[in-house]
């Protein structure tokens, strides 16, 4: 009961942003080949947009709504200065180097308002916890709000690549790019779609993350860094083993830190990856690919 | 959904639906990697006919459609009837109506044969008055399975109707029968003379000389990257002419 | 005109323009003598001179002030921005730890003489070995990582350092850091009074390191670092094994960073966790991106740049970042080879092997067959060439053959024993079988064509033999040695030698470094070794790459053209004095004249003893050259026979011609 109590339930709770992260990358990834390294940062956006407009005195729905714009417009801007020219290249320095270039930007940028102090945020869900009757766990709405997020997306994702057109779509070309082009998906479009898509998904994460925790910019790094160990856990470009990836790294970091100490939480998730690399390159759920010379 | 009947005799200027277009290039020049790959090539294709570009490997042929389906750079004009396309990109080309059917197929192999042809109509300028399926009738008991299961065979197939779903005006096939056994080889040869009759513009690349010849088509030679000969499939002197471009 | 044509046209005068550029420069080179010009280029006087320079603006402003901080702080940055160049430049491998190895050398050096009381000598010394280590810990799962892995994975050690310092306070001393880092001579002496102590040792490190960069990208290691950057199909073509490059650069370019951390704690006196954010690996990055990653004097101009710059915008701290961001975007987009491109290094032994094989082939005394020194010919240029005309190479060794042999399709003494034989080979991929049963034997000496129509499996069948994937069923044998499923880059160093439909060449090397690469394995029969040398020599004169002549020697590949490559690589290929040469569509591209020319060459080769497999369309190349057809035909072989008989064959005709 002290495991389930102390380990698990938070555990799970944060591999949940962690696996909403991963489940953004591999939405992305699927689609054009690249790993936007300003993910974590985007992340952050959304509560600082909001703690940003609210200040400047609109109401809190409003807040919101003005939020998910500047949310969809930067990621608009990345996807078409660094991510769109290098596409499907294979060269995967470039992309790499452009988007820690945003990731850089969007830092220093998100540091400007209240100077990179951690602010509280009261504009999401309650991170109280409540006792839940017979079972002797106590279990916060906002943990319980980020494991279920992380279901429904992933559900809604592969409903949306199993069932829609646009969804189709966006699997021929991430499948074969000359192949779709020739029948009429445009690269273009293909991409501003997926980085939509991850961008919702950042967006929501982000109001998770910042009702769970204070919110600094500097978070968004590391963010990123665990989102994607869970990622090469699942196998790149895949939703399930995102899911399944970002909430072993949760409750392996909470065990970690549990049991070990606090700083130690990073070294976990290091060895994690270095583990997943030695074993298993391609992930836990991914296929191995055979390479054309 | 328009029944296609085969075998049928190519259908006069006057007659044909204006669901077929004209492909016509001018002056095409494709450079990539520091080679001069095509140079100053011209062609046009009337619906209802076959034109064959031929020649040896580097000569050009791939990297001419290439340019024209927008792939690949290239500079030089390209009609669509009267209509210019060589300022849009491959995707905008396919939506406007010029199918193109990749060397090495690429279908989409983690797709069922479904959803390949369903993806294809789906961003079809407009609805396709031919079934792919009544071109191709094999692929009716393999709908539903993954595309990257199929034989090559299958998957030059399935890779020709997904063209045809697009609806296009015109198709491109490239080495469409490349790989093959002989007796795909001649069902290739019949789905082109199929293509033809219903009133396509057909632009062919191949290598191996019995296609053009059986479909009676109209022939440019590549040589280096330019048009060395125009002739007819059926003239006797091609085989040599061939030969000649092949050997140096 | 449209944007194609408005693109094309922007390009071509941009390479136009570039082009001047290169040839006002090599002009200026060219009118020095070699030896002057290699002086000039050399590490050493860099170093030396650099040093001086820095010493004496030290000596101007006082090391002391506000400025010969800043100089001194440009070389410790320089020294960790030339160490992230052999990682990220040489070696291709994007290291986000950068930031991190400068922090362990910083805290190693700050705590062992701060806290311990250690010689700072003994202390750097320590502290580069710790970061040697590090990146060797980073870099050793390397083998399995792609890029991506191995940045993740070097970004975890940036986290993982940060929280370390914090953890371990009572050695780190916490988020307080580590005051008072003073020099000393020795243990337990009193800290060094003059003020020059540490100024100086900064200089003279940071030329030493210069040195060992430009030293680095010279030596055997460092161009197969390179290599492999650039085309690691290409290098385990030539037995180059990537891995170890990758992990060798990984821990230089780490032990480069903490040497510069200790000196910045030296530097500074005082350091503490602040110093160390994960912007520093960025900052390095930038610096590496921005100067040009792979050229010996970028790192030194992106260390410069970044830190001069930053400062004139002290005032908006904020501002500083976002343009280290904002230029990594745009350098993506717009240059991402950097400021100084120029990525090839000198290799001025590599050409001597190969002018002394001919200088031993000529007959003694004959005035056109004796080669000039490298280096001291009057530049051939393309005029003084006629296509037509044998190349003085080429003539020297005609001077051998007897009238009889002058044919190609003469007799060939050396042929014998096997050498590679194919047993029932098959190769699979998902349904499709590429290869589905082939049996073939090569004998020494011999020339085999294979030929067959696209999809056939000509060239599976070069990549089965080679290694890039293992048969799905049968047998390989290589001199009667099993070699089915071996690595390519162990296959290759047994004496496989091959070139590829697409030259697989290095962009950013030099034709001397390209033949520096291709080493002979193992010993081989002297007659052998001259034959392939003078082939390579007579190959590189064929393809216009004027091989007497310094300057063109030292073109970047990158620049040279499609038809010029295959040249390259194959005289890379041959001089590697192989057992079996493979060559894969050679003639491909070529005009009449090349193709006899290249014809010329294989058949010496194959005379003095290789066994050459050759796939090729261009028939009348395979009738005039090969002393045996394979014809491939849906992953079988249909037919086998002299090529006289090629045409006669009825089945060969329909399956291959498609003639009706």
């Amino acid at each position: 009961m002290h495991v389930l109590q102390s380990v698990i339930v938070p555990g799970l709770a944060a591999g949940a942003i962690y696996g909403l992260v991963a489940v953004a990358f591999a939405t992305l990834f699927q689609t054009t080949g690249v790993i936007n390294f300003a993910h974590g940062q985007l992340v952050m956006v959304m509560p600082m947009s909001i703690l940003v407009a609210e200040g400047a005195g609109l109401p809190v729905w409003l807040a919101y709504l003005v939020a998910l714009v500047v949310v969809l417009v930067i990621a608009l801007a990345i996807e078409w200065a660094a991510v769109r020219p290098f596409m499907q290249s294979g060269h995967s320095v470039s992309w790499l180097l452009s988007t820690l270039g945003v990731s850089v930007v969007l830092a220093e940028i998100l540091a400007i308002p209240y100077g990179g102090e951690a602010r509280n945020f009261w504009h999401g869900v309650s991170s109280r916890r409540v006792e839940i009757a017979g079972t002797g766990l106590a279990v916060s709405p906002a943990e319980a709000a980020a494991v279920a997020t992380l279901l429904l997306v992933g559900g809604l994702l592969t409903l949306f690549y199993r069932r829609t057109r646009l969804g189709l779509e966006l699997r021929a070309i991430a499948d074969d790019l000359d192949g779709a082009e020739s029948v009429g998906i445009s690269r273009a479009r293909a991409s501003q779609i997926a980085m939509i898509l991850s961008a919702v998904v950042a967006a929501v994460t982000g109001v998770l993350v910042a009702s769970t925790q204070p919110v600094t910019p500097s978070l968004g790094m590391s963010y990123t860094f665990y989102g994607f160990v869970a990622t090469a856990m699942g196998g790149m470009g895949s939703i399930s083993g995102a899911i399944i990836g970002g909430l072993i790294v949760g409750v392996a970091t909470q065990a970690a830190g549990v049991y070990i100490g606090g700083l130690f939480v990073n070294v976990s998730v290091f060895l994690l990856l270095l583990a997943v690399y030695l074993i298993r390159p391609h992930g836990f759920v991914g296929v191995a690919p055979v390479r054309a010379v | 959904m328009k029944r296609l009947t085969f075998g049928r005799a190519a259908t006069t200027d006057s007659a044909i639906p204006s669901r077929f277009g004209r492909l016509t290039v001018e002056g095409l020049r494709v450079r990539y990697g520091g080679v001069t790959a095509v140079e100053d090539l011209s062609l046009t294709v009337e619906p209802g006919t076959c034109v064959a570009l031929l020649g040896a490997n580097g000569a050009g042929k791939t990297s001419t459609l290439r340019g024209i389906g927008g792939l690949t750079p290239a500079t030089g004009r390209v009609y669509l009837d009267d209509r210019r396309i060589d300022g849009m990109s491959a995707s905008q080309r396919a939506r406007a109506g010029l199918g193109h059917v990749l060397e090495g197929r690429h279908v989409f192999k983690s797709l069922t044969v479904a959803e390949n042809l369903r993806v294809a109509a789906g961003r079809a300028g407009r609805r396709s008055d031919i079934d792919p399926l009544d071109l191709l009738p094999e692929l009716r008991e393999l709908m539903p399975r993954l595309a990257g299961g199929l034989s090559g065979g299958q998957q030059q197939m399935l890779a020709i109707a997904r063209a045809v779903a697009g609806a296009p005006r015109v198709i491109m096939l490239d080495e469409p029968t490349n790989g093959l056994a002989p007796k795909l080889v001649a069902r290739v040869i019949r789905i082109l003379e199929d293509l033809r009759s219903a009133g396509f513009a057909v632009l062919l690349v191949e290598q191996r000389l019995e296609v053009a010849q059986k479909l009676a088509a109209d022939v440019v030679v590549l040589r280096h990257g330019r048009a060395a000969h125009r002739l007819h499939g059926t003239d006797p002197s091609l085989p040599d002419v061939l030969h000649a471009a092949y050997l140096s | 005109m449209n944007m194609v044509d408005l693109r094309e046209r922007a390009t071509q005068a941009a390479t136009a323009a570039a082009t001047a550029v290169r040839i006002r420069a090599e002009r200026v080179r060219d009118t020095l003598p070699p030896p002057v010009w290699r002086l000039l280029a050399a590490p050493s006087l860099h170093s030396v001179v650099m040093a001086a320079i820095v010493l004496a603006l030290l000596a101007s402003w006082g090391p002391q002030s506000y400025h010969g901080y800043v100089t001194q702080l440009i070389c410790v940055y320089a020294v960790a921005t030339l160490g992230l160049n052999i990682t990220t430049g040489y070696a291709g491998a994007l290291s986000l730890g950068q930031g991190a190895a400068f922090a362990i050398g910083a805290y190693v050096t700050g705590v062992l003489v701060s806290t311990y009381e250690w010689p700072f000598w003994l202390a750097l010394l320590l502290a580069t070995v710790a970061g040697l280590l590090a990146g060797a810990a980073t870099g050793f799962p390397a083998g399995r990582l792609g890029v991506i892995g191995l940045a993740m994975m070097s970004l975890g050690l940036v986290l993982v350092v940060g929280d370390m310092l914090i953890q371990f306070r009572t050695v780190t001393g916490g988020m307080f850091g580590i005051p008072s880092i003073t020099a000393r001579y020795w243990f337990g002496q009193d800290p060094a009074e003059s003020l020059w102590v540490v100024p100086i040792v900064i200089v003279v490190v940071a030329g030493l390191c210069y040195w060992l960069h430009a030293r680095y990208r010279v030596s055997r290691l460092g161009r197969s670092t390179v290599a492999v950057r650039d085309e690691p199909i290409g290098a385990s073509a030539l037995g180059i094994s990537g891995y170890l490059t990758k992990v060798a650069a990984f821990a230089v370019g780490s032990a480069f960073a903490a040497l510069a951390g200790g000196l910045f704690s030296l530097l500074s006196g005082y350091i503490s966790p602040d110093a160390f954010s994960s912007h520093l690996s960025i900052l390095f990055l930038v610096m590496v991106v921005l100067g040009g990653s792979g050229s010996r004097f970028g790192p030194v101009v992106g260390a410069i740049l970044l830190v001069i710059i930053p400062l004139q915008l002290a005032e908006y701290p904020h501002l500083n970042t976002i343009i280290y961001g904002l230029l990594l975007i745009v350098l993506m987009r717009l240059r991402p080879r950097g400021l100084f491109s120029r990525s090839a290094a000198p290799a001025p032994q590599a050409m001597r092997p190969l002018f002394d094989a001919v200088a031993a082939a000529a007959p003694a005394g004959s005035a056109e067959s004796t080669p000039p020194e490298p280096g001291t010919a009057a530049p051939a240029g393309p005029a003084d060439r006629t296509p037509a005309e044998p190349t003085p190479i080429m003539a020297a060794s005609a001077g051998e053959r007897t009238p009889a042999e002058n044919e190609p399709t003469g007799p060939r003494p050396r042929r014998g024993t096997e050498v590679l034989r194919l047993t029932d080979v098959r190769r699979s991929f998902g349904g499709v079988d590429a290869l589905a049963g082939v049996s073939l034997s090569l004998a020494r000496g011999e020339i085999l064509g294979l030929i067959g129509p696209n999809g056939s499996g000509k060239t599976t069948l070069l990549n089965v033999v080679c290694g890039h994937y293992p048969p799905t069923a049968g047998e390989i044998h290589l001199g009667g040695e099993p070699i089915a499923g071996r690595r390519p880059e162990a296959i290759a160093r047994l004496g496989v030698a091959r070139t590829f439909q697409t030259p697989k060449t290095f962009d950013g090397m030099s034709i001397e470094e390209h033949l520096a690469l291709a080493t002979a394995q193992g010993d081989r029969d002297p007659e052998l070794l001259r034959a392939c040398r003078a082939g390579a020599l007579a190959l590189l004169e064929m393809g216009g790459l004027d091989p007497r002549h310094p300057a063109s020697l030292m073109r970047e590949s990158r620049v040279m053209s499609h038809g010029q490559l295959r040249f390259l690589e194959a005289a890379t290929a041959i001089s590697t004095c192989p057992r079996v040469l493979l060559l894969d569509e050679p003639a491909a591209g070529l005009s009449a004249a090349e193709i006899e020319g290249f014809e010329r060459v294989v058949h010496d080769v194959a005379r003095a003893g290789i066994g050459v497999i050759i796939v090729e369309h261009h028939l009348e190349m395979i009738s005039r050259l090969v002393d045996r057809v394979v014809v491939l035909d849906l992953g079988k072989v249909l037919w086998t026979g002299p090529p006289a008989d090629l045409h006669d064959a009825e089945s060969v005709r329909a399956a291959y011609m498609g003639i009706v």
